[in-house]
């Protein structure tokens, strides 16, 4: 492998962070995750 | 350092969503990321593919969906992750969309033109630095920047008053396999004028990927291109460059 890339062990940390469940979304009873209502952003005024 | 897309604003084209439009800015960004240059699409595309329409700010799990949609690009929310957790999605070679509270930003480098909840594109982390490669939607002029990594988790973290940082975690490009869709050119630098042709991707091959990059330009359909993939070529087991584009169906 010539190049400076991720090792498999890097590889693994993320794949071990995309996969605790406790991150991912979860529905209530209303199909929604307040963590992702969470992220909707406020409104941005072009730059003057 | 993996390949980077252009910069994009959420205000062009300037829509009558482009006020809330960060996440699907940042979304284009990861899109241009992910196809190392291939796809190229901005905010508009990304909201007309909402799932649940509606005004204000698209939230991190209609994005994803609207993206897959529109691109076939598919996106990770993860919400609540820590500071080391992020660093780690980045060091092994996915972008993110991070959510942040702009207010902490305020009276620094990185500080923006506005106060409120925002979102951000970060293409890459350097360790040694400290620093996130990124971009603002909402700023133009700036273009990527490095940002101390400590005060865009601080932003994050106000975000959520202290419960994780919340991400859209994009495919990762660095070091993974390559499923050629078109033929391009294989070559011995990334570039059509300086390197020199040493064959042709073969549709339906899987080729080990190396690292990614932004170099020499090149036309690609209506627009200029310049992502570059690092593949062994299976044949000769010569390590060639090709365009981006190789694996775009």
């Amino acid at each position: 492998m010539p190049d400076d890339i991720p090792t498999p062990e890097q590889k693994a940390a993320a794949r071990a962070v995309l996969d605790k469940p406790e991150h991912k979304f979860k529905p209530g009873k209303d199909g929604k995750d307040p963590r992702n209502e969470q992220t909707r952003d406020d409104p941005v005024k072009e730059e003057a | 350092m993996a390949f980077s897309p252009i910069a994009q604003s959420q205000f062009q084209p300037v829509t009558a969503t482009s006020p809330d439009d960060c996440v699907p800015t940042t979304c284009a960004e990861a899109v241009e990321r992910a196809t190392v240059g291939a796809v190229r699409v901005n905010h508009s595309t990304i909201r007309k593919a909402d799932p649940t329409p509606a005004p204000g700010g698209m939230s991190y799990q209609d994005a994803y969906l609207a993206t897959k949609k529109a691109t076939g690009v598919v996106g990770e929310p993860r919400f609540g992750i820590s500071a080391p957790d992020l660093k780690a999605l980045l060091v092994a070679g996915h972008s993110v969309t991070i959510s942040v509270d702009t207010h902490a930003l305020a009276g620094t480098a990185c500080g923006l033109h506005f106060l409120g909840k925002h979102s951000e594109f970060i293409n890459s982390y350097s360790a040694a630095m400290g620093t996130f490669r990124m971009d603002d939607p909402g700023t133009t002029p700036v273009g990527f920047h490095d940002c101390p990594a400590a005060l865009i988790v601080k932003a994050a973290l106000l975000r959520t008053g202290n419960h994780g940082i919340n991400v859209i975690v994009w495919p990762d490009t660095e070091g993974v396999s390559w499923k050629a869709a078109k033929v391009h050119s294989l070559r011995d630098l990334p570039s059509y004028t300086t390197g020199e042709g040493r064959g042709m991707t073969k549709i339906g091959t899987t080729y080990l990927g190396g690292r990614t990059q932004n170099a020499d330009p090149y036309a690609l359909g209506t627009r200029t291109a310049n992502g570059w993939v690092h593949v062994k070529d299976p044949i000769t087991g010569k390590w060639l460059w090709t365009i981006g584009d190789s694996f775009h169906a």
